[in-house]
């Protein structure tokens, strides 16, 4: 399998990720709208003005982010079962290494709008700087190690009857790690403290490796059907 | 496997199955029973009082090894996970189920004796403190382990599902160690803390290792009988599928 | 420390309970399983006396 094959074969599978969502639209629609009104109770919850607003921001913003990507992870791998598109996906003759890859960066576009679309509501409402670099960097990473849990996680649960409650009960410890290195990193940063966060910073991005390689060596036993 | 002759009457392999090793479970039972009792009687005669902490401290024969237990557990699942997807033998998987069960009772068992002892010893009955946090998680991780396996009907998905989550998971442990460790500390560098504090004196060191050899041979017990156990519902289910 | 006695105990305590608990359910779900298997020897038994069904399958299944 070379590399050019395996890019073309790669990028096709996004393609189609792509132009089915662009079809339909209620994906990144239903996350967006998901986090926003996240956001909107933390506000509520939350006191996201005041003084300490940089710690309970970075809070809630992860947690927004968390759900939505919860939402969306599970819902595609679920929407693609249903007709038995995903049978046709393994019928052919992609390597299911590059098939977690591609998965992962359908995912991660759609992610990536969300995360857009929540950081700049979040700077705008609440005037946390967040439209910087670091915290820009800190969202990818953290984005990235979900969205390579929920892309390993997703299709189990999508072929069982509990879908929507079996994949949290799954991510959710085990994104434990991304969790908190986010959050912290992300305070650090919004109260100045940049070198502290450096390591968290490595941690996360340590994870991402991991799972990345992981991914791609197991990916094949989750998709099977 | 049960072997099927070309007629109705078929062996039932459990007749043969442990012919030479019928003493295993025996030996590794009374073996446990005996050193079970013996660390009992090191544990309250003849290990020292700490001066610190007092009798409670003695609740730290029973949590330690509970842990090692526990983490090593799933170690035995990660073991058995790569080798089921390596091979598609249905005893690795079954080794995986046996180390899933005893590995969740023994995680209980951490955080049940890391509770009362904690209580005496800092007031309260939890304390987000790093190995018991980590331990929770673990927990949580064995729960997800179980419903993933009882949610998948099909039992050669459920056997490969298995051990997809169990090599994450194993993978992922010693990095959520890592983060509530920093986490807890608020340092960058892990900040390393002896178990029990400074090197224990001997007496409560052979004590300690008595005692975990004793959790050790009755983990081992154990562990072959739901082995056993689950060979056993194996070769039933085959048996009522070959029926029908 | 005579307070700290009482979680001494109510540790080993709960600890060796739940411990004996999992050794007796996981005793008794062997006899069961080991019950339901002589049962099925028996009727293997039974089958293979009784020449009708039990030789018809047989040599339907030695059919080449």
């Amino acid at each position: 399998m070379s590399v050019p094959s395996a890019v073309r074969q790669l990028a096709a599978v996004v393609r189609k990720d792509v132009v089915l969502e662009w079809r339909g639209r209620e994906l990144v629609s239903g996350m967006v709208l998901f986090a926003v009104l996240a956001l909107l109770t933390f506000n509520f919850a939350f006191d996201l003005t005041g003084v300490n607003r940089a710690v309970a921001g970075a809070g809630a913003l992860w947690v927004a982010l968390i759900f939505a990507s919860l939402l969306g992870l599970g819902r595609s791998a679920s929407v693609e079962r249903m007709h038995g598109a995903w049978e046709g996906v393994l019928l052919s003759p992609i390597d299911r290494g590059t098939l977690f890859l591609a998965k992962l960066v359908s995912s991660l576009l759609f992610l990536g709008l969300v995360d857009a679309v929540v950081l700049v509501l979040f700077a705008g409402l609440f005037g946390v700087p967040v439209l910087r670099l670091p915290v820009i960097g800190i969202v990818a990473l953290g984005t990235i190690g979900l969205a390579l849990l929920g892309t390993l996680l997703s299709p189990m649960a999508a072929t069982t009857r509990a879908r929507e409650v079996l994949l949290p009960v799954m991510l959710f410890p085990l994104a434990v790690p991304v969790v908190i290195a986010a959050v912290r990193a992300t305070v650090l940063v919004l109260t100045e403290q940049p070198r502290d966060a450096w390591a968290w910073i490595q941690l996360l991005a340590g994870f991402d490796l991991l799972f990345l390689g992981v991914g791609y060596l197991i990916f094949g036993a989750a998709a099977e059907d | 496997m049960p072997e099927k002759e070309g007629g109705v009457v078929m062996q039932l392999p459990l007749a043969r199955s442990r012919r030479g090793t019928w003493w295993v479970t025996p030996l590794l039972g009374w073996l446990g029973v005996g050193l079970v009792a013996l660390s009992l009687i090191l544990i309250f005669l003849y290990a020292p009082t700490d001066s610190v902490q007092g009798q409670p401290q003695r609740i730290f024969y029973l949590h330690l090894p509970a842990a090692w237990l526990a983490y090593f557990s799933f170690f035995l699942i990660f073991v058995s996970s790569i080798a089921y997807l390596l091979t598609h033998r249905t005893g690795w998987d079954r080794l995986a189920r046996a180390s899933a069960e005893l590995g969740f009772v023994f995680t209980t068992l951490v955080l049940l004796t890391g509770s009362i002892w904690g209580r005496p010893i800092w007031g309260t009955w939890w304390t987000w403190d790093a190995r018991l946090t980590t331990t929770l998680i673990l927990w949580f991780i064995y729960l997800a382990y179980f419903a993933l396996r009882s949610y998948v009907s099909d039992p050669e998905r459920k056997a490969r599902y298995a051990a997809v989550l169990g090599i994450i998971g194993f993978v992922d442990v010693p990095i959520i160690h890592m983060s509530v460790l920093w986490w807890r500390t608020l340092h960058p560098q892990p900040v390393v803390v002896r178990s029990g504090g400074p090197a224990m004196p001997p007496a409560m060191l052979l004590t300690m290792l008595v005692t975990l050899l004793a959790f050790f041979v009755l983990y081992l017990f154990l562990l072959v009988e739901k082995y056993e156990l689950e060979r056993m519902k194996d070769t039933l289910v085959d048996l009522r599928d070959q029926e029908l | 420390m005579s307070h700290g006695l009482v979680y001494l105990f109510a540790a080993f305590f709960i600890t060796w309970i739940i411990l004996g608990a999992y050794i007796l359910a996981l005793h008794r779900q062997i006899q069961a399983l080991r019950a339901e298997v002589e049962m099925l020897r028996a009727q293997r038994r039974q089958l293979s006396d009784a020449p009708t069904a039990g030789e018809l399958s047989k040599q339907l299944t030695e059919l080449p």
